[in-house]
């Protein structure tokens, strides 16, 4: 028995599912039974109650969402996932009862490109939304905007520079505004 | 007739220029920069060469060099594909002075067509619509109050260096035109250096739909009909369909015959698409003539039952069609959806990255045009495409369905794609039913989307969750001796148990 706890994102659901066994499952209170092959390590087939679906599962880029979010894709609908076992769920109020809350300040680039345009400055305050710079690869702009209210700490990125994937562009703080 | 091909293209369109050689019997050369070195199409070919490093500039670009293996290769005609060199006059020039056939127009023809000032005076001369406005670049106010009130609002200022939106002002009435000239050329000064702009007839949300034309060395010409192309994100095409569901036999043959008209008029010979703009009322107005052959040309094969490449080489070699305007036959409706390796949740951003495993199953009615095999990398050097899917049906709910239950069975692992956003597209209504125009994607169509709330039917739902489960064991499993030490045995036994399920 395992209990897991599983939030579609961008919904307010939760969804409680116990695997019994590694045939049976109870997810919301709905006993089905299920076998399941990978056909690589990002896809598998699954028979739930015999019914077939070939499953695609990417994860999260990002180090500590890594073993919790999952976009899962079945006939090319894709889901974005939050799926936490009772470990998870226990380590998380472990890790927010010291306060531990750790905020993304660095941005780094999501692709190896050039650097086209940079439209903040060291010190600017930037609203959620707001252009940082923009990304040329593979013949096209790529704009990277902010993810939330911040402050401009460190600048690393040049104009006209390429960069690599993964390279720090820049450093923010938090904004102290929301 | 033509021996030998160098195919001077990489990927998906040397592929497809390849196949249909070999089934011609042609011998073919390909070339390769250091990314493509094993890439499908230099294995397909009979010889294949490096030409130099991976930026485009520093290989597929170099025009001295790929005549110099054609050369070396004893090629005695060069298919440029598209993109690349194939719509540079000097590179079809030359050719011609290694006295290797280029199959394509002669240099002449993409000159007198690569110049947008030069095509729409040659369209004016031959009487095919064109958008009206000024000849000239204007910078004074009161030229430009004259030239706007005999045209008609709404009207377009572009700058005349343009490119990218950039200068570009849609004035509404008179009271704006003062400002908007203004304003548009300090955006043209400060973008291109240069602040003279044009006024044109400002066309609200227009269709895109351009013409297939075949023309032989011996002045016949044939269209093969249209290939309507309006679904559109910045000036990027994303599915083309054929028919277009506007399109009538009258209007068909009357822009069949204009896109015919400009060509012959400018000397144009081989295959080459002539692109119009059609408002509201269906009126339609030239844009410009693209001297190669297009990415989307699968779909007129497939409603004409033509091999287009094939047709290219026969006229390269000096044939003559061999049909007339009344030979050619549409049957069928079909449609192509490009899938790229870019992310529509994050701004289309391209994603790069290897293609661990590809799994896709084509069916009755379709057609895949790739270059890319599982294991593959999607690269920043070249365009993010990963494969055509060209459906073919008798009617055009049967091709959409068709492509649907395609697009549906193909998974791509390694790179993200944008499958699920071409499937929301052709779920939409306005799609359905055939109601969009190029402004549809970016004014309606994503802004929609991001309102779209989650909607997950109960099997679904079961069947993500568990499969969300099954993921996430399957990963900790690689790192499973910290999991297990934290958990009591419970879980250890279960994944134990589970693996060996496996065996």
């Amino acid at each position: 028995m395992k209990n897991f706890f599983i939030n579609p994102d961008g919904t307010e659901k939760q969804i409680e599912a116990v695997i019994k066994d590694n045939k049976t499952a109870l997810i919301n209170d709905t006993k089905v039974e299920y076998e399941h092959k990978f056909i690589s390590d990002n896809v598998m087939i699954l028979r739930i109650n015999n019914k077939n679906y070939i499953v695609k599962a990417e994860n999260d880029s990002e180090e500590e969402m890594k073993d919790t979010s999952f976009e899962i894709d079945i006939k090319s609908e894709v889901t974005r996932l939050l799926c936490k076992s009772e470990l998870d769920v226990l380590m998380e109020k472990f890790s927010k009862n010291r306060g531990d809350v750790k905020i993304k300040t660095d941005i780094v680039s999501p692709m190896p490109g050039a650097i086209v345009k940079i439209n903040v400055t060291e010190g600017q305050k930037v609203k959620k939304g707001e252009v940082f710079l923009v990304l040329e690869a593979m013949k096209m702009e790529n704009e990277l905007k902010a993810a939330s209210d911040c402050v401009i700490q460190k600048i690393f990125a040049e104009e006209k520079k390429s960069v690599e994937k993964g390279q720090i562009l820049l450093k923010l703080e938090p904004s102290a505004a929301e | 007739m033509i021996k030998k091909i160098l195919i001077a293209n990489r990927g998906e369109i040397a592929v497809r220029i390849i196949t249909t050689a070999k089934e011609m019997g042609i011998k073919t050369v390909a070339v390769y920069s250091d990314f493509d070195r094993y890439s499908l199409y230099t294995k397909l070919a009979d010889e294949a060469y490096h030409i130099g490093e991976s930026p485009a500039s520093k290989s597929y670009l170099l025009a001295d060099k790929i005549i110099g293996v054609a050369k070396k290769s004893g090629a005695d005609a060069i298919h440029p594909g598209y993109g690349f060199l194939s719509e540079r006059g000097m590179f079809a020039k030359m050719c011609l002075d290694e006295n290797i056939k280029f199959i394509g127009p002669p240099h002449t023809a993409i000159e007198n067509l690569g110049s947008k000032t030069k095509a729409k005076q040659l369209a004016i001369k031959h009487k095919v619509p064109v958008v009206s406005g000024t000849e000239k670049a204007v910078t004074d106010i009161e030229e430009a109050k004259k030239i706007a009130d005999s045209i008609g609002f709404p009207v377009m200022i572009k700058a005349s260096a343009g490119g990218g939106g950039k200068g570009m002002r849609v004035v509404k009435s008179e009271a704006e035109l003062e400002s908007s000239l203004r304003m548009a050329q300090n955006e043209a000064r400060s973008s291109f250096g240069d602040d003279s702009v044009f006024i044109e007839k400002y066309v609200d949300s227009p269709r895109h739909i351009e013409f297939q034309i075949l023309v032989d060395e011996h002045g016949n010409a044939v269209h093969l009909g249209e290939r309507e192309c309006s679904m559109q994100r910045r000036h990027q095409k994303i599915i083309e369909e054929t028919p277009s569901v506007i399109m009538d036999e009258t209007l068909r043959h009357e822009m069949g015959e204009c896109a015919k008209r400009i060509a012959l008029a400018s000397g144009y010979t081989n295959a080459g698409t002539v692109e119009f703009m059609v408002d509201n009322n269906k009126n339609f107005y030239f844009l410009e003539v693209n001297t190669r052959l297009q990415v989307e040309h699968p779909i007129t094969e497939m409603r004409t039952g033509l091999d287009l490449v094939a047709e290219q080489i026969k006229i390269a070699s000096g044939e003559k069609l061999a049909m007339t305007q009344e030979d050619v036959r549409f049957k069928g409706a079909s449609i192509e959806c490009r899938i790229c390796a870019e992310d529509p949740d994050n701004n289309f951003l391209p994603s790069t990255g290897k293609l661990n495993y590809m799994f896709r199953v084509l069916g009755n009615g379709m057609r895949e045009d790739t270059g890319i095999e599982q294991g593959n990398e999607i690269s920043i050097y070249y365009d993010s495409m990963i494969s055509k899917l060209i459906s073919y049906g008798a009617n055009r709910e049967t091709a959409i369905r068709k492509m649907k239950r395609a697009l549906r069975d193909y998974k791509v692992v390694g790179v993200k794609t944008n499958i699920s956003f071409l499937l929301s597209l052709l779920e939409n209504e306005a799609f359905v039913k055939g109601n969009y125009n190029t402004q549809y994607v970016e004014r309606y169509f994503l802004p929609g989307l991001k309102e779209k709330k989650i909607q997950l039917d109960n099997d679904t739902e079961i069947a993500k969750s568990l499969a969300s489960i099954l993921f996430k064991e399957s990963k900790q499993e690689g790192t499973s001796a910290k999991v297990s030490s934290a958990k009591s045995g419970g879980a250890n036994s279960w994944l134990k148990r589970k693996t060996e399920a496996y065996r």
